[in-house]
């Protein structure tokens, strides 16, 4: 984008690029939710299953469609990643992972998860990730004090959704 | 009279995301539902967001993604003077 280039000249030439302006937060907001994690998942397992169900993707049309839903499992397996880094960095504190001692290694196994869903295709694979992001989901629950539920999602995936009670 | 400015954040959403550059009008003022690019009351540093209101010298400033805004509901509002243009156009990335 050009005025990228033009910042990364600027910084180039002069040591300073564009003056930056804060749209910011810097007040912990305490509003954190597994549901979005959840719903990637889902969209990942979606995407999953579209590209399964190209018969042969030699066509431009079928050419298209697997770009379309490649690129969409990449985005969302990505922002999965990013919403658990945040649960993981900005919400989950030592006492929670002393009382849920299986939690770290959920959340590790749900990054590795989501990367391996980025690099193949693997409806399995794709639902795994999504009981890995589950079992986080009701500790978070938990850790607040409330009864985790597991709802229908509704989704064209099927499965469910963990919210509480 | 006029900036390039790279955002840095995300209380601006949908609007502006990070790493997206606003074209700033120094000249245009302040009018009630206009974004602009100000400074924080409480370090000087420049902010970005959009006028909900104006009563006589004062400005009130909120981000539009509320969730993740620092703006006139935790530092009140500014000072008229410390509105320094507006946000013309966002030269998304």
């Amino acid at each position: 984008m050009i005025w990228e280039k033009i910042d990364k000249f600027l910084k180039k030439v002069r040591g300073t690029g564009f003056r930056t302006v804060y749209a910011h937060c810097d007040v912990p907001c305490g509003i954190y939710d597994p549901y979005k994690a959840q719903v990637l998942a889902h969209t990942v397992i979606r995407m999953m299953g579209l590209i399964e169900a190209i018969p042969e993707p030699t066509k431009n049309e079928h050419i298209h469609r697997l770009t379309r839903y490649t690129q969409v499992k990449e985005e969302h397996a990505e922002k999965l990643k990013h919403e658990i880094r945040v649960l993981y960095g900005d919400y989950f504190k030592d006492n929670h992972f002393e009382k849920f001692p299986e939690l770290q290694g959920l959340i590790l196994k749900a990054l590795r998860q989501a990367s391996k869903a980025r690099q193949e295709v693997s409806t399995e694979m794709s639902q795994d990730l999504l009981t890995t992001v589950q079992k986080i989901a009701e500790i978070f629950w938990k850790t607040k004090g409330l009864e985790p539920v597991r709802i229908s999602s509704s989704y064209p995936t099927g499965g469910e959704i963990v919210v509480h009670k | 009279m006029i900036e390039i400015l790279k955002v840095r954040g995300e209380s601006m959403l949908p609007f502006a995301k990070d790493g997206d550059f606003v074209l700033v009008l120094k000249f245009l003022k302040a009018k009630k539902g206009r974004v602009v690019l100000a400074r924080d009351p409480r370090n000087k540093r420049l902010i970005m967001k959009r006028v909900r209101a104006i009563e006589k010298n004062k400005v009130f400033l909120l981000g539009d993604n509320k969730r993740e805004s620092t703006d006139s509901r935790h530092f009140g509002p500014i000072d008229k003077t410390d509105v320094l243009g507006t946000v013309f156009k966002v030269f998304g990335h």
